[in-house]
């Protein structure tokens, strides 16, 4: 009971780290800017980023990804808090008295 | 032991009396015998009502915890819902039936049954929360992580081909590792849990000790995939 506490202590370190990580940022969102230059030559600059769009559109679906997989984590830590807790109901259960 | 003591002082006594020649105690003539067994009879009924009412209590905790429960598979909720419930059935008979037991030998049999019949805390409850624990594991994290892997996987080969160092390697290596691990060591693990009965704990009281062994290493094995998993994202981004 008292390593299944450990770890649990450990699985919400992981969960708080992940979160204090910034795991959430979205430095996979390369999206194109676009940005006005105020010019006189030419009164709306439009200029966009080097991305390409089909590397833009690999960006966006590798940050799906990367969202999915913190979502499959959150839920994976959600799953393994219940685990814990049924495997210590578990050990309570068979520490009390059960004999006429 | 202190009865086992108690019965042999107040048989030697009685060899006594009859190796001399005494007549039987005072304390042994029929009606206070009588009284004794009355009384005998009553704290039995009493702590009958005393031990069921406690284990319907902890039966029904624990059925509100697997109708809850969102990781168990139907099946098993089923057959863990159907398992507790006949147990509650079983013991609220039980309760009736002693409280009308007229000789303290019947009583004390039916008594033996509440623990004997039904091991909740034993066996019961423990299955239950173990059982529910494997598709905690199984339905649950396993899954969410063997989703993540493939995941990763994907990009590695892709997008984040050249994110795919030695070191990012080696930490996809060791979470597919563990979930092979945990694959393997959980498969099957639900159902000889849900199969065992009292008469198979009676004969083989520590036959839950190695399910919750294989869940606690798993568990173990999957917090440890969590932290690749995590790891991988933190240098793929």
């Amino acid at each position: 009971m008292i390593r299944g506490r450990v770890i649990g202590a450990g699985a919400s370190a992981l969960v708080a780290v992940l979160l204090v990580s910034g795991c959430g940022s979205t430095s996979h969102a390369a999206l194109p800017s676009v940005t006005s230059t105020p010019s006189q030559s030419s009164p709306l600059n439009v200029t966009s980023s080097p991305t390409s769009p089909s590397t833009a559109a690999g960006n966006e679906n590798a940050q799906g990804q990367i969202a999915a997989v913190q979502q499959d984590v959150s839920q994976a830590a959600s799953a393994d808090s219940q685990a814990l807790n049924d495997l210590n109901a578990a050990a309570s259960a068979q520490a009390q008295n059960d004999s006429p | 032991m202190n009865r086992s003591i108690r019965f042999a002082i107040a048989g030697v006594a009685v060899a006594a009396c009859a190796s001399v020649g005494l007549a039987a105690p005072v304390w042994a003539a029929g009606p206070v015998s009588a009284a004794v067994q009355a009384r005998t009879l009553s704290a039995i009924k009493d702590n009958a009502a005393s031990a069921i009412s406690l284990r319907l209590s902890a039966l029904t905790t624990t059925m509100d915890a697997v109708k809850t429960n969102s990781w168990l598979t139907a099946a098993d909720k089923s057959t863990l819902l159907n398992t507790l419930g006949n147990d509650q059935s079983g013991l609220t008979a039980l309760a009736p039936t002693i409280q009308a037991d007229t000789t303290v030998v019947q009583a004390r049999s039916d008594y033996k049954s509440i623990f004997q019949s039904y091991r909740v805390f034993l066996l019961a409850i423990p299955q239950a929360r173990l059982s529910a624990a494997t598709d905690d594991i199984t339905g649950g994290a396993l899954l969410r992580l063997t989703d993540a892997k493939n995941r990763l996987t994907g990009l590695l080969s892709g997008v984040d081909l050249a994110k795919d160092t030695p070191a990012v390697q080696a930490l996809m290596s060791d979470l597919a590792s563990k979930i092979q691990a945990v694959t393997t060591a959980t498969s099957g693990l639900s159902a000889s849990i849900l199969a065992l009965t009292p008469s198979e704990f009676d004969a083989n009281y520590t036959v839950l000790a190695t399910p919750r062994e294989t869940l606690l290493t798993s568990r173990s094995n999957l917090i440890a995939a969590r932290t690749d998993v995590v790891t991988v994202i933190g240098d793929i981004k």
